[in-house]
Formats: C-alpha cells, structure tokens, sequence
C-alpha cells in the first residue's frame, strides 16, 4: 500500500504508508520530547540534533533522500551534504545576526537607560508602572524579541518593586509582562521566530505584516493591562505622601550607571532605529533586497561588533547556540519528514479543517495552532504548517497563514513551557522565591490567554478574511 | 552568567542610595569625667571650648559630671536616662587605671556606645593636649569613616553637622585588600570564574558604590545650600595605617564612625580598633 502525496507540491514520489508512519511516529517522538524537556533535563538542540540523527539514518536506509550534487545558481554543480541544503540558512543568519545585534546593543546601556527612565517617569505609581513596563514589554518584545524583553523587563521589575517595597506585587507583574511578551511578538515580521518563518514562507513584507498586526497588539495589550490591574488589585497610590515617598524611592535609579560611553549610546539608538528601518523595507532596497533580512541583521551585527573588536568572543560566547543548533537540526527532520511524505499526511488532514469554510476552517487552525503551541515549541508547528500551507499553493493574503501566527504566538501564553519567554518569567519568579506551578501558571494565564484567542478570531474573521 | 543575572545586574547597580540633607538636633551635651569637681570644671570648660562652632554652641545645656556621680556603669546608663543628651562627650579608660597602658576603652565607654543610642564623643584624657591642642570650635575638617559608607546618612548628617559651616567634610572609604585578596586567592581555583575579569569587575565595583555615594552626598548638599567642602577618599589598603596615612595626610580634626553591628553585643570590630589606636584625634562614636 502506498500513499500518493496530492497537497503539498514538491517532488513527489511514493512512500509506502507504514513508512510514512514510521516517519510520523518519528515526529511524534520529537514533539512530545520537545513538550517534555524540562523532564528530560536537555537542552532543545541536543534532542532535535538526536532526532535528526534517526531521521536522517531512517531516510537513508529508506532511500528517501536525494544524495547527489546540488546546482547552485550559477549552474555548477557542488557536492554538499543531504542536510546542509535541508536547512533555511536565512531564517538562521535573521536569528543569529539579530541577538548579536541586541547583545552588542546592550552592552551600550541603551535599553536599561530606557528602562530605568520610563520607571522615575512613572514616579514609582504601582498601576502606572504597570502601564510602562507593559508598553516597555511589547515594544520591546517587537523590536527586540520577546526573551531579551522579558529579561530586561523582568530583572528590573524585581528591582524596583523591591526598592518600592511592593515585592507583593512582583508575582503579577512578572505574569502579565510575560503574557505581553507573546502579544509584542506579534508586532513586526522580526519579533519572532513563527513570525519570521511564516511571513517568509508566505511572503508577506515586513510592512504589511505590521499593517495587519499592529491593531490587534494595540488592543490586546491595552485589554490585558486592564485585566492585570483588575485581577491583582494594582491600584494607584491614593495620598500625596505615598506619591512623595514612591517618588523619592525611584528617583534613587541612575539611569547612566550602565553606559561605558555617551557617544556609542547615542550610536546604539541610532543603529537601533535605523535596523528597524532597514529591515521593514529590506524588500524595497536595491541590492539588499536580494541579500535578504539575513544579510541586514548580519550586517549590522558586524557594525556593531566593531566597537568591541577585540573582544568579540566575549559575544560569540553569550550566542545561544542552544538555539541555533535546535532550528539548524529542525529544518533537517522537516525536511526528512518532507521526504518520508509525513507533511502531505498532515496536509490532508489539514485540508479536512480548510475545507470546514472561510470561517470554521480557519478559526479551528488559529485555535488548534494555540493549543499546540501551548504545549510544545511553538517553532516546528510554525514550520510544519508553513511549509504545507506554502506546499499547498495557499494565497498570502489568505487568512490561514495568520491563523498559524496568532495561535503559534499566542499560545504560548497557556502554560508556563508553551514560549521561551513565559518560560523566562517562570524562571525570574523563581529566581525570587515566588511559587509557581505548571499547574498554577495555567489557572492564573489562562482567563488572560482566553480572552486573547476570542480577540485574535474575532480580529482574523472579521477583518483578515 | 545567564542574561537574566547580566540585566538583574545591571539595574542593581543602577539602584543607588539617596541622600537627603538633615540638620542633627544638639541641644543636650553632657561631660562624663572621673574627675573631682574642680578638674571636671576645668575639663568641661575644654570640651565646650572644642565643640565652640557647634550648632547654638551659646543655647547649649551643659551637665559635666564628676567620677563621684557615675562610677558605676549602672549609675552611668540611669544618668544618660534621666538627662537624655543628645551627645554624651568622654574619654578612653574613664574610671579605669588600664590608661596607662593603651590597649583598650574602658567598660564605661563600650557599654554606653552599644546599650545608648546617643552619639559618643571620645576626647584625650584631662591634662593632654595631643589631638585636640589645635582644634578650637568649628569649621573643622571631619572625616566620616565605615566599611560601609554608601548609604549610612546618619553617619554623613553627623559629620556635616561636625564640620560645621565652612567646613571639610572627608568621605573615606577603604576596602580591605587582604580580604580581597583572599577571595581573589579562591576564585582564582575556580575554572568556572574568569580571575582576571573578576578582579578587575569586583575591585571596580568595590570602589564605585561609595565613590557614588559620595557624589550623591556632595551634590545633594551643595543642592540644599550646606557650605561644606565635600571630598571623598575611596581606596584600598589595609585598613588601619590606611586611615592613618589619611587622617595624616588630611589633617582631619575629628572622626566620625559607626559603632553598632547588627546581630552583635560587641562594638563593631574595626570601630573598636580605631577607638583604641587613634589617640591623636578625637573620634565621634555613633
């Protein structure tokens, strides 16, 4: 018996069933070890490179691999590996190019210098350094990403809660920061990696998905600092003394402690804003539009990484490898997986949920896609489905493609595992001595994750069909 | 080190202590002597005469009291009690024959620096003039001294208040090399910690907190209108002779220190070795 691939539009050649199964209990394995990394005490690069491994020897043993020379683009033929060409070397270069970016950045005193600003600004106000350092989250999760935000956000909320002597409050404020983290992630085509691989599979320009995005952030955001308020009892300070005193409390902070030199502060936010720049019209540039995002985080790394020039390896060093290594050997079980026809397996079956209409078809992906994400990296689903949906020929601007980022996205705001940033809150607020539970995490994120999910299909059905 | 400790980090060291200007109330000064009536006379007029620029020095109560009026330490801590100074003026090994031998403070004067919490002005003996034969009555140059001055106003409000209009008012800060070196000593068999970075970071940070807070105390006094000249001495050294080079150096009139210890009965231990060598000034024990 064999299983003829019909929706995903690649190579096609037969694969018997059984080992397309084979294949998919392969994935399976994955995903679930990937739901389950914390209990297995790896790091995420080490068991998708293991899984790899086994893919890469199945297809082989198989024979489902296409050995053999690759034709570059200029016609000549190179001897490369299977898995070298397996990988997405832009989305790589995006992610590596853009946390040396951030990094070096930091190091200027930049986002700590904004930071610390925005918290005298609020003049030590419990509600109004809710409001600031929510702002703070998203924006920063947008430009930045949302791990770097949450760290930034996170570490200085425990400072200045303490120093307010409002550590009661500290717990909250970490909860929703880290629910906002995944609502900016959704801002900019940048902001994270779903972001990154489905607008790129889908071919969506940095603007349009911002264009798009933009509503729904600003909505959501404002709606989960109203709600945070509300269910923590964060209220303003009620008497003129307690603003006196808060004031006093805040304005201890020297925003210029961390900044080595005013002039490469000043050269940080301009690169900064100039990044930001580049990459949104990076598909309108001459000859940069061919280099590709990649080339442009890459490029302004380099920049940045002149100030430091003899000590770069110090960056080099603060890289996470971890998950570099965990996308390069990602994109190499897809791409087995591919081959093994297992994506055209999960394409029929996603075409099942397609063709529950415009409106059931993609309400049920955005849901489905959340509560995948929510127990697994949400990274192999955004890449899974991106490359089926691209696979099945499907329209940029339909709204399927914004399913997949809205539920990857956001459901990493349902468990504490379910993002890399909710995971960084969990881990500040330990850190602190806060208990939280995966379980507690759950009762306490969910009413907000709710509430978001009904917001973002109502918004992708309303507006995006 | 993780992200989260590098921006943790960050803010910590960006949160810094403030200091806010406030004048000490010293209305109250009492004498505490071993001395019969007309030697404690004769020393009560010194004292008052050393302590001339202090605040309302003419609107000042004075009580001297004479050996026969406290000998005991009990009849010492009621006299404080009923009379309740705000700052009790004395002199090392007060009822004690161990003056001749300068190796401690007398039981008098530790019991009264950890039980009160009235500031203590330790003064040469009746009949010496060395460390305060050129002193008379403020502006006097003060140096304020802890291991750990960034964040101590007590300490700072005392010292200015010390100093006296137009005065100098010393911040000094010494870290103690040999601790230092020691910890530099164990960190340099740890492969996980990088020993040069540690001890150029470390010894950095060490320095830069009271240096901070001296800028702190120095701007936020020059806000308020205090005529005081403000400089600070942060470096490190072994204690001791360090400060001694300093007050040296400085020609500092008076020091002013910390006593206490939280968690402790005992005087703080480098306060009690300052209080027991520095017999060339006279050191204001809070």
């Amino acid at each position: 018996m064999t299983f003829a691939l019909s929706a995903v539009a690649h190579s096609v050649h037969e694969v018997p069933l059984w080992v397309t199964l084979l294949f998919s209990a392969v994935l399976v394995g994955l995903v679930l070890s990937l739901a389950l990394e914390e209990k297995l005490h790896a790091k995420k690069s080490l068991i998708v490179g293991v899984f790899a491994v086994i893919s890469l020897l199945l297809g082989a043993a198989f024979d489902l691999l296409p050995f053999g020379p690759v034709t570059n683009v200029f016609g000549e033929e190179l001897a490369l590996p299977v898995y070298i060409p397996a990988i997405d070397w832009g989305v790589i270069a995006i992610i590596l190019g853009s946390s040396l970016f951030v990094d070096v950045t930091s190091r200027s005193g930049l986002f700590t210098w904004i930071a610390i600003r925005l918290t005298k600004l609020s003049g030590g106000d419990p509600l109004r350094l809710l409001w600031f350092y929510g702002g703070m989250t998203v924006v920063f999760s947008a430009v930045l990403n949302n791990v770097t935000a949450m760290i930034i956000v996170g570490s200085l909320t425990a400072v200045s809660l303490d120093r307010l002597g409002r550590r009661d409050k500290l717990l909250s404020f970490l909860l929703v920061e880290g629910l906002l983290t995944n609502v900016g992630g959704l801002l900019t085509l940048i902001s994270s990696v779903p972001n990154i691989i489905v607008g790129t599979a889908a071919g969506i320009s940095f603007v349009s998905f911002f264009v798009v995005a933009a509503p729904y952030v600003l909505v959501a955001t404002i709606v989960t600092l109203l709600l945070g308020a509300r269910w923590n009892g964060i209220h303003k300070l009620a008497t003129e003394a307690e603003k006196e005193e808060a004031a006093g409390l805040v304005a201890g902070f020297d925003e210029r402690d961390g900044i080595e030199s005013e002039g490469f502060l000043w050269f940080a936010a301009a690169m900064t804003i100039l990044f930001i720049l580049v990459i949104a019209t990076t598909s309108v540039l001459p000859w940069v539009s061919d280099l590709g995002m990649g080339f442009v985080a890459m490029s302004f790394a380099v920049i940045m990484l002149i100030r430091y020039k003899a000590e770069v390896d110090r960056f080099y060093d603060a890289v996470d490898w971890d998950l570099l290594g965990f996308f390069a050997g990602l994109f190499v079980v897809i791409n087995v997986m591919e081959h093994a026809q297992v994506l055209g397996l999960i394409g029929q079956g996603l075409e099942k949920v397609i063709a529950l209409g415009d409106i059931g078809g993609t309400g049920v992906l955005l849901i489905a896609s959340a509560v995948f994400s929510s127990v697994t990296d949400n990274i192999p689903l955004a890449a899974m489905l991106s490359k089926i949906l691209g696979g099945m020929g499907t329209d940029p601007s339909s709204p399927l493609w914004w399913s997949v980022v809205f539920g990857a996205n956001l459901g990493g705001n349902i468990t504490p595992i379910g993002s890399a940033s909710t995971l960084v809150a969990v881990t500040i607020m330990h850190k602190h001595k806060l208990d939280m539970s995966f379980v507690g995490f759950v009762k306490k994120a969910l009413p907000y994750a709710a509430v978001q999910l009904v917001f973002a299909t109502i918004y992708v059905l309303t507006f995006l069909r | 080190m993780s992200r989260i400790d590098q921006f943790a980090s960050a803010f910590l060291a960006a949160s810094k202590p403030k200091f806010e200007h406030r004048e000490v109330c010293i209305e109250r000064v009492l004498v505490l002597t071993d001395l019969d009536e007309k030697l404690a006379g004769a020393y009560g007029a010194r004292v008052r005469d050393f302590l001339g620029g202090l605040g309302q020095s003419e609107a000042l109560a004075w009580e001297v009291v004479t050996g026969e009026r406290c000998r005991s330490i009990g009849e010492m801590l009621e006299l404080v009690a009923e009379w309740r100074p705000h700052l009790v003026c004395g002199y090392r090994n007060l009822h004690s024959g161990a003056w001749r031998w300068p190796h401690s403070l007398s039981d008098h004067i530790e019991v009264l620096t950890q039980v009160t919490d009235v500031p203590v002005l330790l003064l040469p003996r009746p009949g010496e003039e060395k460390g305060w034969e050129d002193a008379t009555g403020a502006p006097f140059t003060v140096m304020a001294l802890t291991d750990h001055l960034a964040g101590d106003q007590h300490l700072v409000h005392h010292a200015v208040e010390f100093a006296g209009s137009g005065g100098r008012l010393l911040l000094a800060h010494v870290e103690h090399q040999a601790v230092f070196d020691r910890y530099m000593d164990v960190i340099a068999r740890l492969p996980r910690i990088p020993t040069d970075l540690a001890r150029e970071d470390i010894k950095r940070q060490l320095l830069k907190e009271p240096a901070d807070w001296a800028a702190e105390v120095t701007k936020e006094l020059s806000e308020a209108g205090v005529a005081i000249d403000v400089r600070h001495l942060v470096q490190m050294g072994q204690r001791l002779p360090t400060y001694q080079r300093l007050i040296s150096e400085n020609n500092a009139d008076l020091l002013v220190m910390n006593t206490k210890q939280e968690g402790q009965l005992a005087m703080h231990g480098l306060s009690y070795q300052i209080a027991v060598e520095m017999r060339s000034i006279p050191v204001l024990m809070l």
